[in-house]
């Protein structure tokens, strides 16, 4: 897979380099002397046209001058090979399209310019001793005429056409430097022979002026036609022919590389053009793949959006029925216990209920026995006070005497005021024991438990109290705050039972000092509710959530089931109540439960 | 006839004198040499050392300033140099000073400006161009070349830039200022009116028609007996004797020699290609002898010496 994508990478790559090459190619080869280096070479071409006109004048005008400065013949032919390999390094470049026909061109410019240099060199070489020997002819003829004057006694005649042979030889030959011909140089070879025979006739030291000119008249005879040759070569050498042709290739050339720049500009019109049109469907089928990779992309998030949430709602489900079964399996707990607890209930019910039984015979009896008693004494105490007035007419006064004494002995008269006292605390005793028989028959009313009933719950909370005072009465103040309350329909035993549940936690909440309990009660329109609050030591918060809990407590173990509050929790709730729990660190607990007035279910 | 005659005189003179008006408006042929050229100092230290650094021979023997000596006027007033193997060269050292202006290089001419000016100072300066591998390595092996040409040339030595450096340096090796040459720029009291004189003999008697130009000479080739045969009357002729003949072989070109540059004329004794000639007064007859065919008067003869005598130029400050 991977060298499969390596491989399609390296096939892009390649693709990508050959497109792009292609597309330099085009471009190189579209590029038409972008440096002018055609107009450059022309340039060149027409400055060394320039130098060999400038050469060539020179070279004209060294030939009418005699003292010339040869430093121009020299100068242009160092410029011209300065420009000439300039131009060879410049087309050397450049792209020939006759490579032949340049090299020969090339061959023949460069003979014609060696053979010109040779053709100046020599011409300098010549030019320079026949210009001087030109420029000194009309001074030697002078020089003939004066030495021919010292010659005093000489045939005059003689003399003088001597002296006129060589002016006229002197002429000669300035006139065969501008006109050179055979005729001319035939004259001059002439006179140049009369000379030489002229000159034998003369004495020794006269001949030497004549050898002078005759020497330079014969330099003039051998170099003018070698000068007038050398010119003439010179003007025939085709540089300037040679250079044109070079220029018509050049231009030829311009031609040729402006057409194939011109074709090569269409071909990478289209080129580029083809490029353009892939590169377009390359972007749209890249548009398309990406939204369609976008698609599959959003379909994959949505479906995994849906596994999630299908996995979610699945735990959800399964937690939910974890916690249900948690709660079925509390509840059933709960049940249990509370099954037990009603038992207990039940059995301690049973055990009350028959205790009281047996205990309100004899309540019964002694309390109407007391009556009795009351009734009886207070007969007996009439007539023991008509003893006592009948005592004092009794003669013997020694009877009367021992009946007072007896009575002071048993103190008659502290008895007197006793026992009405002890018959009467009795008699409260007595009514406060029933009292606590029948509360405790109304606890217990175990035959009535499951009986929906409307009670009064104040009398239930009364009763409840009773049996928890003792417990309380050591530990707290107990304050009622009652306002009226209708009659609730409810389980009252139950009620009772929360109630006493929540006072003996309120008792125990209490510290070292001495606490105070709050007893609440209230009515809404279709509730009634119950306050139980305390200034004990409180509940920290992590304990409040569990404070319902089955068996949860903080009491030492054996002291306390853990059940109390739960079990309470679970009668509200039956009765379709709520209990709710207010608590702080230090300041104390207050518990409240609602009831409803009537059960939406007492069918 | 006489009529004849003087139609001809004024007719040939009507040709004749415009010209030489054209000559005389021109100004003198003779200018004055340039001022030395302002070159790349590093190259032209390169070339200096070069010039002085006898590896530059076959035999590591000579350097180029041992025979061109720039405290005698860039030769060495030897007849005939001797060449690494001791024996004389075929021809007498000409100066180096001012040579870069000279169109060719040697007596012989057989080679342009660059090239001719630099050769090996082998047994033959004909043998130019052998060892040069030998003499490159040599140079390329020495580290303070190695750093002169990385920072002059920014590459490694070659023989190309060897050459370069030493034919900068020559470029600069002119003598500017001579008496001769503060007259051609308008000092006219630089020279005294004998020299004046001398000058003026110079140009009639055609010495000029040679020697012209900016360096006095240098820019033509001349054949040596002009009016006569030199090298017959000198005797016993070699090689080195034809002249430019030994480069193109062309019968024309027998006994052509380079006419040399008349600066410094005066302290490059001595003179000719085979240093025949030890004084200027030899040089001065054989001249008038050979090349112009005539005899001047002593006076005259003197008087161009003196002229000579104001080529010389100045080296570094100092005249030759």
């Amino acid at each position: 897979m991977r060298l499969n994508a390596r491989r399609s990478l390296l096939l892009l790559a390649t693709c990508a380099m050959s497109l792009a090459s292609v597309l330099v190619y085009l471009y190189w080869m579209s590029k038409a002397d972008e440096n002018g280096t055609y107009a450059q070479a022309r340039d060149l071409i027409r400055q060394i046209k320039q130098y060999d006109a400038q050469w060539e004048g020179a070279v004209l005008k060294s030939r009418t001058t005699t003292n010339y400065n040869y430093d121009p013949l020299v100068l242009p032919l160092l410029e011209m090979k300065r420009l000439w390999r300039e131009f060879d390094t410049l087309e050397g470049r450049n792209l020939q399209t006759d490579r032949l026909a340049w090299q020969s061109a090339f061959r023949d410019y460069q003979q014609a310019f060696d053979d010109k240099v040779l053709l100046v060199s020599r011409f300098k070489s010549h030019n320079a001793i026949l210009r001087n020997s030109l420029a000194f002819l009309p001074a030697a003829a002078d020089v003939i005429q004066v030495h021919l004057r010292q010659l005093v006694d000489a045939d005059t005649l003689r003399l003088r056409r001597i002296t006129s042979d060589t002016y006229d030889l002197m002429l000669s030959s300035l006139e065969f430097a501008q006109t050179t011909t055979d005729d001319k140089a035939a004259d001059i070879l002439v006179g140049l022979n009369n000379l030489s025979v002229n000159k034998e006739r003369l004495p020794v030291d006269f001949q030497v002026p004549i050898d002078t000119i005759s020497q330079h008249i014969a330099l003039i005879l051998r170099e003018q036609p070698k000068v007038d040759q050398l010119l003439e070569a010179i003007e025939a050498v085709p540089i300037a022919e040679r250079l044109d042709a070079i220029a018509l290739m050049l231009d030829r050339d311009e031609q040729a590389a402006a057409l194939t720049a011109q074709r090569y500009h269409f071909y990478l019109l289209v080129f580029s053009t083809l490029l353009v049109l892939l590169l377009l469907y390359m972007g749209v089928w890249l548009m398309r793949s990406y939204a369609e990779i976008n698609r599959v992309n959003r379909a994959l998030v949505s479906a995994n959006d849906e596994l999630e949430q299908r996995v979610e709602r699945r735990t959800q489900a399964l937690s939910q029925a974890s916690a249900a079964l948690q709660r079925e399996v509390d509840e059933r707990r709960q049940l249990e216990n509370q099954l037990v607890q009603s038992e207990k209930l039940a059995s301690l019910g049973q055990l009350a209920a028959g205790v009281a039984h047996e205990v309100n015979n004899p309540i019964g009896f002694v309390s109407s026995n007391l009556g009795a008693l009351d009734d009886y004494f207070g007969r007996l105490q009439e007539m023991l006070k008509a003893y006592a007035d009948a005592e004092n007419t009794l003669i013997p006064n020694t009877l009367s005497a021992e009946l007072a004494k007896l009575r002071t002995e048993i103190e008659l008269d502290y008895l007197l005021e006793d026992i009405p006292a002890l018959i009467r605390e009795s008699k409260d005793g007595i009514s406060r024991v029933a009292r606590i028989v029948k509360d405790l028959k109304d606890f217990s009313r175990v035959d009535s438990s499951h009986d929906w009933q409307l009670a009064d719950l104040h009398q239930g909370i009364e009763s409840t109290l009773n049996i928890v005072a003792s417990e309380l009465r050591h530990k707290a103040d107990l304050v009622k705050e009652y306002s009226p309350l209708p009659q609730v329909e409810c389980l009252p035993s139950q009620i009772n039972q929360v109630i006493m549940n929540l006072l003996v936690n309120a008792t125990q909440a209490m510290g070292a000092e001495r606490g105070k309990i709050a007893l609440r009660t209230g009515a809404s329109e279709n509730r009634v509710w119950i306050e139980v609050a305390d200034n004990g030591c409180g509940i920290p918060a992590e304990s409040l959530q569990k404070i319902f809990d089955p068996f949860y407590t903080t009491k030492p173990i054996g002291q306390g089931t853990g059940l109390g509050l739960s079990l309470s929790y679970g009668i509200i709730k039956r009765h379709g109540g709520e209990i709710r729990v207010d608590s702080e660190v230090g300041v104390g607990t207050t518990f409240r439960v609602e009831l409803p007035i009537h059960q939406a279910r007492s069918a | 006839m006489p009529i004849c005659l003087q139609v001809r005189i004024v007719a040939v003179m009507l040709v004749v004198l415009p010209a030489l008006a054209l000559a005389q408006s021109i100004g003198g042929p003779l200018t004055p040499l340039p001022a030395v050229p302002e070159l790349d100092p590093a190259r032209v230290e390169l070339g200096r050392k070069l010039f002085n650094d006898p590896r530059l021979s076959p035999d590591n023997s000579q350097a180029c300033a041992d025979c061109h000596r720039l405290d005698r006027g860039g030769a060495d007033g030897q007849v005939r140099s001797s060449g690494a193997d001791g024996k004389p060269l075929p021809v007498h050292t000409p100066s180096v000073f001012n040579a870069s202006l000279n169109f060719l290089q040697f007596w012989d001419g057989r080679a342009q400006s660059f090239d001719g000016l630099v050769h090996l100072a082998t047994g033959s300066a004909a043998e130019k161009g052998d060892g040069w591998s030998a003499v490159v390595q040599r140079i390329a092996g020495d580290p303070a070349y190695q750093a002169g040409f990385a920072q002059a040339y920014g590459k490694p030595v070659s023989a190309l830039d060897v050459k370069d450096a030493l034919v900068t340096y020559q470029r600069t090796l002119l003598t500017p200022d001579s008496r001769f040459d503060r007259y051609l720029k308008g000092d006219t009291s630089s020279l005294s009116l004998e020299e004046k004189h001398g000058y003026q003999r110079f140009q009639e008697y055609g010495c000029i028609a040679c020697h012209q130009g900016v360096n006095i000479g240098g820019n033509m080739l001349q054949k040596f007996g002009v009016f006569d045969d030199y090298f017959a009357n000198r005797g016993h002729v070699a090689e080195a004797d034809r002249g430019r003949y030994n480069v193109t072989g062309d019968p024309d070109d027998l006994y052509l020699f380079k006419v040399p540059s008349l600066r410094n004329v005066a302290v490059t004794a001595p003179y000719f290609h085979d240093g025949s000639a030890p004084t200027l007064e030899a040089a001065v007859d054989a001249m008038f002898h050979y090349q112009l065919g005539r005899t001047p008067s002593d006076d005259d003869k003197a008087l161009i010496i003196k002229f000579l005598q104001t080529l010389t130029g100045q080296w570094e400050g100092k005249p030759l």
